[in-house]
């Protein structure tokens, strides 16, 4: 696709910078490391990133990768996981997860619970720190057991050589990591209006790279990328979609979004949108801030909301108010989360006058042609 | 006379049996019915006089009389897709009216779910709430990925217990009651510690019957555990149990049974083992539904360490205690499809097993769904596994 924005002369060099550091994962960790820092691979979902960065370590996102024909971790997991659990564990069966001193996970499905088992069993030398995570976040409680979960991941995390947690370290943190999702939030909305300025994958990189690198390297050069933006007229996409899922991160297949003709204007993707919709609270007490960040969490499939039209209800608006013409989920293969909750929410968005499509991937996915002809038929049906 | 014509076991059937036709009364007077996980503390609605069935069972009874496969295929008709679990599957095509000629128990009216077992739960059951539009009242046990519930855990439990029960009793209009519910505690406690008395005599190397007669009475610990009468029945069925002649000779071989048992293949899964006089001396699951404690904490600390709710090193530990105190020579492992908290810690826990002197293997099936199951795979490894045997008493000798 053509943009018909002419690019200002100072944004490629930003995009190439997200790109590295979006496809570069490994040379991110490796100037961290030589910089001296710990760092602490970050499971999905909704990973305590500014806990982490203010006990001086570094957060390194941790979502499996593509190119990769799991074969070491074929050893634990039968053929029917998710790709995202298989190659995390893969990477760091290969040792291409050496230098980081820990991972971290929130366990919220029933794949997480058994690589955190395997992994215990498989690395005994890069621990594995579970967080307990609760369901029943509109109580109190929740808030509290969260917070001593939290509290608990803050002990192994000194007892491996983070600094002991401050709280105005911790205050610090929230702010800026608020500020970063404030800023990919405003890139999300402008990013669709650019007149193909910022096509799919370059989308994606730019919001890949947060789980790579320091958020002080980060922040500032999305906000000059986002005042270039806010600098340039809007253009409404031909057909811009929503996106929702676990990830859509594989180049092959966002280019077949490229080539169909689609604008992503918004996305319900757990590795983007969903994990930075929500900021953290002021609060005098940073760490409850931080569990009340998590506990004010809503409208995600992982998680339980005592209403359950809130979830449908949240992706229509979401798709009408982002001005998509459609909704497509990518599916990860074994995802049963997304799996179980597809029928409803296709029901919901079939009565609301949506149009959706569900393309299947993995990780381990090499040819996306049948994903791209089926997106170039979703987007003639909508065209 | 042999374990399947003893009058202990024909009145547990009936008594187990008797809790879908209480369902069913009550449904009749318009009284609430609710269906529970397996693993809810069955003794918060026992002490509500509430009526319960548990759908899980529901699937397996079902599963059992080959109406798994017509059920799954209605619940892939309705957009589940085949990779979830099948007692989900089976639960939603239920709750979809999709039973032809009605359902063996009531459709809920309300919903009692705890996860302490997988996540899936919960997102079924909020399917089901969604469906049937019926309120959910959850359970949240949260996995930890620790042996045991530390205090924090314990206290957002005790947390949710009382707004559980006070959101409960408001439902049905009943003020709760203590002394009900320490009644219901006795009656839990009681039948866990009678459940375990049967389970220990499959010990004896003669024992003249099979482990896997234990799976017949499971329906009555899931659904009728907190009843006063059932750990006399259960008592019952011990004695007689105690007093059937001893076997001739040893079995075979004695084997564990990892997994949730292939339902729709069961008799071709048990078939190999019986012609070569192996016997099932101890599994996974029925010991599980024994919830033994002494107070609050304790109930909510026994609910924490189900099957998937504890550590892989945990689970390791407590089935080799089992293999040594039940005289296990070896494991034979089901890779259910349909349950992935389970499965996926299975390769590990077999070479943990395996590191520990068992032989081990698995073969591919599932829990509900026929089509899980390859018959020629599974002769391959039963006779893989009798090999292995043989190989070890050799070496024995």
């Amino acid at each position: 696709m053509t943009p018909t924005l002419e690019k200002p002369e100072e944004m490629q060099p930003l995009l190439d910078w997200f790109a590295q550091t979006a496809d570069n994962p490994r040379a991110q960790l490796e100037a961290a490391l030589a910089r001296g820092e710990k760092a602490v691979g970050c499971l999905p979902y909704f990973a305590p990133e500014e806990l982490i960065h203010a006990m001086g370590m570094r957060p390194f996102g941790l979502w499996g990768t593509g190119g990769l024909s799991c074969s070491l971790s074929a050893g634990y997991f039968p053929p029917f996981y998710c790709s995202l659990a298989r190659t995390s564990l893969e990477l760091a069966l290969r040792g291409s997860l050496r230098g980081l001193c820990a991972v971290t996970g929130t366990l919220l499905c029933d794949t997480l619970r058994p690589l955190s088992q395997n992994w215990a069993a498989a690395l005994p030398g890069l621990p594995f720190l579970p967080l307990a995570c609760p369901q029943q976040r509109q109580e109190v409680y929740a808030l509290t057991y969260f917070r001593s979960q939290l509290e608990g991941l803050a002990r192994r995390l000194e007892e491996l050589g983070g600094r002991p947690l401050d709280p105005q370290a911790l205050q610090n943190s929230l702010e800026v990591y608020n500020a970063s999702r404030a800023a990919r939030r405003r890139f999300v909305a402008l990013a669709g209006w650019r007149g193909g300025l910022i096509p799919p994958l370059t989308r994606c990189q730019v919001l890949k790279a947060a789980l790579f690198a320091p958020v002080e390297e980060y922040l500032p050069r999305l906000t000059r990328l986002n005042r270039q933006l806010e600098a340039l007229p809007d253009q409404p996409p031909k057909l811009p979609l929503t996106v929702s899922g676990i990830l859509c991160d594989s180049p092959a297949l966002l280019r077949a979004f490229e080539g169909a003709g689609f604008t992503i204007a918004a996305d319900d993707l757990a590795q983007e949108s969903r994990s930075f919709r929500v900021d953290a609270p002021q609060d005098e007490d940073p760490l409850l801030a931080l569990a009340m960040r998590f506990c004010a969490q809503s409208a995600d499939p992982l998680l339980y909301d005592p209403d359950p039209a809130l979830r449908p209800r949240h992706l229509v608006r979401l798709v009408r108010e982002s001005g998509s013409r459609g909704l497509v989920l990518v599916l990860q293969q074994f995802c049963d989360v997304e799996e179980m909750e597809w029928p409803a929410l296709k029901a919901e968005l079939d009565r609301q006058g949506i149009p959706s499509l569900v393309i299947g991937a993995d990780q381990e996915m090499t040819d996306f042609g049948q994903a791209s002809t089926l997106l170039e038929a979703f987007a003639e049906r909508l065209g | 006379m042999d374990s399947f014509s003893l009058p202990a076991r024909q009145k547990l059937l009936d008594f187990g049996a008797e809790s879908s036709r209480l369902a069913w009364a009550a449904k009749d007077r318009g009284e609430p019915v609710g269906w529970m996980s397996t693993k809810f503390p069955a003794e918060i609605p026992a002490a509500l006089g509430l009526v319960t069935c548990c759908p899980e069972s529901q699937a397996a009874a079902l599963a059992s009389a080959g109406q798994g496969g017509p059920l799954c295929s209605a619940a892939d008709g309705l957009g589940f897709c085949a990779d979830l679990c099948s007692y989900s599957r089976i639960g939603l095509a239920l709750a979809a009216g999709c039973q032809e000629g009605g359902s063996r128990i009531p459709l809920p009216d309300f919903l009692l779910c705890c996860n302490n077992i997988c996540c899936n739960m919960l997102q079924w059951y909020q399917n089901l709430a969604r469906t049937l539009d019926i309120p959910l009242f959850l359970l949240d046990i949260p996995y930890t990925a620790q042996n045991e519930p530390d205090g924090e855990l314990i206290g957002y439990l005790r947390a949710q217990f009382s707004t559980l029960t006070r959101r409960l009793s408001a439902f049905v209009g009943r003020p709760w009651q203590e002394e009900a519910f320490s009644r219901a505690c006795r009656g839990a406690v009681d039948s866990a510690l009678a459940w375990q008395e049967v389970g220990e005599l499959l010990k004896d190397p003669l024992c003249p019957w099979d482990g896997m007669e234990l799976f017949d009475y499971m329906p009555v610990l899931v659904s009728r555990r907190c009843d006063p009468r059932t750990a006399g029945l259960l008592r019952e069925l011990g004695r007689e149990l105690a007093a059937l002649p001893q076997a001739e000779r040893p079995a075979r071989a004695r084997l564990m049974l990892e997994g949730t048992p292939c339902w729709p293949h069961l008799r071709q899964v048990l078939a190999p083992l019986r012609q070569a006089n192996i016997r099932i001396t101890a599994d996974t699951i029925t010991p599980s539904l024994g919830f033994v404690y002494q107070d609050l904490d304790g109930l909510l600390r026994a609910y924490c360490g189900t099957i998937n709710g504890s550590t892989l090193a945990k689970g390791l530990a407590d089935r080799a205690r089992l293999c040594r105190e039940r005289g296990v020579d070896g494991i034979l492992m089901h890779l259910n499809r349909s349950c992935r908290p389970w499965s996926g810690v299975l390769p590990q826990l077999g070479r943990g097993l395996a590191g520990e002197g068992w032989a081990v293997v698995s073969f591919d099936g599932d829990q509900a769904d026929p089509g899980g199951f390859a018959g020629a795979q599974y002769a391959t490894r039963v006779q893989g596994l009798l090999e292995m045997l043989e190989k070890g008493k050799e070496a024995g000798a």
